[in-house]
């Protein structure tokens, strides 16, 4: 189980699931049950440097890339799929701010979005739809270097907790009437600005998914990141790159305890005078899961890579696409593995079952990722 | 305040949490590494965060924390982790002809690596520690005989350092010692070696933040060369005991399951207890 | 070395059990031919070390035997680096091979393997220097200090060399409150007196499979009333119930030999039950029919612990 990792790489792996183990794998089952959002455990993430992981070190970051951040997040979610979520959408704004963001955007956001006293939100999605941006509605219009922004935003991950929002508005046309947007960044607390309904989810649970209202809300034009007019291409770039691959990564955590709990389960019950691990019907299923999980690991990494070498093309949207049925199959095995056990919420194989359907429709569910993987296939063969 | 010069002995052993896997190589009968994955020794890594905690104290002048290992070169990357952690340099001794040392033979290179780390830096360490213990061969040796070699005091089963007046600039180490039935407290000056013991601290976790910092640190590999010793005295040679087979232990019993019940099972316990007589 | 080669073995008594049990084993394994000679020396580190070293320059031995106590574990190793010899560390046994050779018995990884040990190149003067657990060597039977037994045979002749008293002859420089360098500040008692489970002859021993404190609690209530004592295994010690770790058996902690031990609970790691080894009766309840511990027992029952401790503590009542 080894893609090619450097030895810090190995290192960063071992420390993230030291981590997690110590941190996250005895609450993750409350978290889940009460739907409780685990504020308190952010600044142990800053400290660990996963909050800032690919932020250059000048602003608080570590200052690595994306291979490191897919480590991170599958270490996390290996445990919690719903705290990974919390983490990936931070990542997605501190993404858009390190890549478009003004000197000064970045010296008075990045810190504290490192370090953990920060959270960080990216608000795309609209009650219209979400892979449809040309189609949104949240408006910003700018007089006097301010933007009056109104609108709604739905099923917007850490909308309750997020310090710093990154919200996509349509700021205008161009001259063949199609709309032009900006992202423009909004703190909580920004008068008319404020989170609606808090969702009750079926899986993910642990993280706040809800509203955002903009009513009124005026921000500097200062805050904008990125050219105005180009938030489309910006917001496509950070979710389809960091998202996605946040996506797959948070899915090969699932994956991966899907294949660890499925091997001790079989090792441990015992049926007939003998662990059902001796059974080849059992043997099968854990040689898909197995399956399952190295080709997934090797895709998601491999995107990885080649996002960090700046030459990614449809990688990540056919990672997402494999890695996110893989983990709702696997999970699925792990059950009929389990048995009766895997139907009771004693145990969390039930979870990642939710959790794996959940992270379906994030950043563009099979089908989004189909048409783009088969719109480059077409091009490039 | 005292700022104090401190080395950490590390020792890389086989995970474990994986030890229930141990297996036997049947023809050669030594223990099968293949495959294995390696940590730093639960203890040892107790050491390394007593040394920062006693070196690394907030508001101080930082002392100097380095790390120590003589393990195989593919154990490098345990000392990186130490670096991460947050010693400031690390030593790694690595050479086939230090292979199946005893700690005899460890103990004896380890003192002449220290000697040269010592000579090198123009210091003497204030304390050598290690961890009294390790998960694998466990015989609580190498501190006690690096201290010999080296002429110092040690101490093992420690649980608790202190530096009592180093904010006067003293120069004072406190340790607190477990014995069977008391806890001895021991007072004196550097340089000393100490064993630690598990409770003495919960050793922090590496972050992403101390791996980069270890990129800029420096980690040193010797062999048998770069020591001044008597090669006759390192390794497999220069132990003065030797392994014979390995097995796995048998315990000569065998177990009868006369009980249907859990009362049954108790009537049957008290039964065996009234036999024996208590 | 040969077996037959051992004219003089060496024994530091520190004044607990272990010396006794060291003789008894030694005179089973060299029998008669062979002379005994005892240390007995203060508690105390810079004494006992250079009064050791001292004896075997004196005395020429071929092999000592000291307690792996917290005191002889440090003893033993400083010793073998001042007189150019070899330590075998916690043996579970002293053997003499097909061969004729001295063989020591360790255990590593926690006991989950045994190797053999030899210390070819020792002689007279330059010894096999062994360390033995407390309670390895059966727990209760002590061949001097008036505590014979006569039911192993006759006792061998025994030499004690008092170190005490050569020390308040003056003979010995000061160093009684010393360690190396460093001076004794404080004595303090521990919490609990750790001959508890060592004499104890009934044991009843929790493992993790207790499953929570409350379980653990009714079997302290449990040896109370059957005049035993409980103890621990380090799962059940990390798992904060409230067991202590002077009652933790195994490699990290005691080794006993009580008449009877039931484990409870326990899932029978190497690391536990090479301290049992020495017991007479084991009994091991456990719900994982597959559990190690049951390898290592005369009597098994695949039940929960709690459900049995709660019949044991009715049908006592």
């Amino acid at each position: 189980m080894d893609y090619h990792f450097t030895e810090e790489q190995g290192l960063l792996r071992d420390a993230f699931a030291q981590f997690a183990k110590e941190e996250i794998a005895p609450h993750a089952a409350a978290w889940d049950a009460e739907d409780h959002v685990p504020m308190d455990i952010v600044p142990k993430l800053g400290e660990m440097g996963i909050m800032g992981v690919f932020v250059p070190e000048e602003y608080g970051g570590t200052g690595l890339g994306h291979i490191e951040r897919c480590i991170a997040l599958e270490e996390i979610a290996r445990y919690s799929a719903g705290l990974a979520m919390m983490v990936f959408t931070h990542h997605l704004g501190v993404a858009a701010i390190v890549d478009y963001g003004t000197e000064e955007q970045k010296q008075k956001w990045l810190p504290g979005m490192c370090d953990g006293s920060c959270v960080c939100g990216l608000a795309v999605t609209e009650p219209g739809g979400g892979s449809d941006v040309a189609g949104l509605k949240t408006v910003a219009v700018l007089e006097d270097d301010t933007w009056t922004i109104n609108g709604r935003k739905c099923f917007i991950t850490n909308s309750h907790c997020a310090g710093v929002t990154v919200v996509t508005c349509r700021t205008g046309e161009d001259e063949k009437g199609r709309p032009l947007m900006s992202t423009i960044a909004i703190e909580a607390g920004t008068e008319g600005f404020k989170p609606g309904r808090e969702e009750n989810k079926l899986g993910l649970r642990g993280s706040f998914t809800g509203e955002l209202i903009m009513d009124n809300v005026k921000v500097p034009a200062g805050n904008t990141v990125g050219a105005p007019g180009k938030g489309m291409p910006i917001t496509m770039k950070e979710l389809g790159e960091v998202g996605r691959a946040s996506m797959a990564a948070i899915e090969l955590g699932i994956l991966r305890a899907c294949l660890e709990d499925a091997v001790a389960f079989a090792k441990e019950r015992v049926l007939y005078g003998k662990p059902i691990s001796k059974l080849q019907a059992i043997q099968f299923q854990i040689a898909e899961i197995r399956c399952d999980y190295e080709a997934s690991r090797l895709m998601l990494y491999n995107a990885a890579a080649m996002k960090d070498e700046g030459k990614v093309g449809a990688e990540f949207s056919m990672a997402k696409y494999f890695i996110s049925e893989a983990a709702v199959r696997s999970a699925k095995r792990l059950m009929e593995i389990m048995g009766g056990y895997g139907f009771v919420n004693e145990y969390p194989a039930g979870r990642y079952l939710r959790d794996a359907v959940g992270c379906i429709p994030s950043c563009g569910t099979s089908e989004i990722q189909k048409m783009i993987v088969a719109g480059e296939t077409l091009k490039k063969f | 305040m005292m700022d104090m010069n401190i080395l950490v002995l590390l020792k890389p052993v086989p995970d474990p949490e994986q030890e229930r896997d141990i297996q036997i190589d049947t023809g050669s009968g030594r223990i099968v590494r293949e495959g294995v994955k390696h940590v730093i020794d639960p203890e040892s890594r107790n050491a390394l965060e007593a040394a920062l905690q006693l070196a690394k104290k907030p508001g101080g002048e930082p002392g100097f924390v380095a790390a120590l290992a003589m393990a195989p070169a593919q154990m490098k990357d345990k000392l990186t982790e130490a670096l991460a952690m947050g010693a400031d340099e690390a030593y790694l001794l690595s050479d086939k002809a230090f292979g199946g040392a005893d700690t005899y033979a460890t103990s004896y290179t380890l003192a002449a690596a220290v000697r040269k780390i010592e000579a090198e830096k123009e210091l003497q360490f204030d304390l050598i520690l290690a961890g009294t213990s390790s998960s694998d061969g466990g015989t609580s040796h190498v501190a006690v005989q690096t201290a010999e070699w080296l002429g110092r005091t040690h101490i093992s089963n420690v649980c608790s350092i202190e530096l009592p007046d180093s904010a006067a600039g003293g120069a004072l180490i406190r340790a607190v010692k477990r014995s069977e039935e008391v806890m001895l407290t021991f007072e004196g000056e550097g340089p000393a070696v100490i064993g630690v013991t598990r409770d003495i601290n919960k050793p922090r976790l590496v972050t992403a933040m101390g791996i980069i910092k270890a990129r800029k640190k420096p980690l040193t590999v010797w062999n048998i060369e770069d020591l001044v010793i008597d090669p006759d005295k390192a390794g497999l040679a220069g132990s003065p005991t030797k392994p014979g087979r390995l097995f796995k232990p048998e315990t000569g019993r065998t177990a009868k399951e006369p009980w249907e019940t859990p009362e049954e099972a108790a009537a049957g316990i008290l039964e065996i207890i009234r036999e024996a007589g208590i | 070395m040969k077996a037959d080669d051992i004219n003089k073995i060496l024994i530091l008594d520190q004044g607990d059990p272990v010396a006794g049990q060291l003789l008894t084993k030694a005179a089973a394994v060299f029998g008669e031919k062979t002379e005994y000679v005892v240390l007995k020396a203060h508690k105390t580190h810079n004494i006992a070390l250079r009064m050791m070293e001292q004896t075997v320059r004196e005395e020429n031995p071929e092999l000592v035997l000291i307690g792996a106590t917290a005191l002889g574990e440090e003893i033993a190793p400083a010793l073998g680096v001042r007189l150019r010899t070899g330590v075998a560390a916690h043996c579970v046994d002293i053997r003499v091979n097909d061969e004729g050779r001295l063989t020591f018995l360790i255990p590593a990884f926690g006991g989950r393997v045994i190797g053999e040990i030899f210390i070819p190149d020792a002689k007279a003067g330059q010894p096999a220097i062994a360390t033995v657990k407390p309670g390895i060597f059966q727990q209760r039977i002590s061949l001097y200090d008036g505590f014979c037994r006569t039911d192993i045979g006759p006792a061998p002749s025994v030499r004690i060399i008092d170190a005490d008293a050569l020390a308040a002859d003056g003979s010995i420089p000061e160093g009684s409150k010393t360690q190396g360098a460093f001076r004794l500040a404080e004595i303090t008692p521990r919490q609990r007196a750790a001959s508890d489970i060592a004499c104890a002859e009934l044991i009843l021993c929790g493992g993790y499979g207790l499953g929570n404190e409350e379980t653990w609690h009714k079997l302290e209530a449990l040896a109370d009333k059957l005049n035993g004592a409980a103890a621990c295994t380090r799962a059940a010690l990390d798992a904060g119930w409230g067991c202590t770790e002077d009652t933790m058996i195994g490699t990290s902690g005691r080794a006993v030999s009580p008449e009877v031990y039931v484990g409870f609970g326990i899932s029978g790691a190497a690391h536990h039950t090479c301290g049992i080894a020495g017991a007479g009766r084991i009994i091991s309840i456990n719900t994982d029919k597959d559990a190690e511990a049951f390898a290592a027992s005369d009597y098994k029952g695949v039940f929960d612990a709690e459900q049995v401790i709660d019949a044991l503590l009715d049908q006592i009542k």
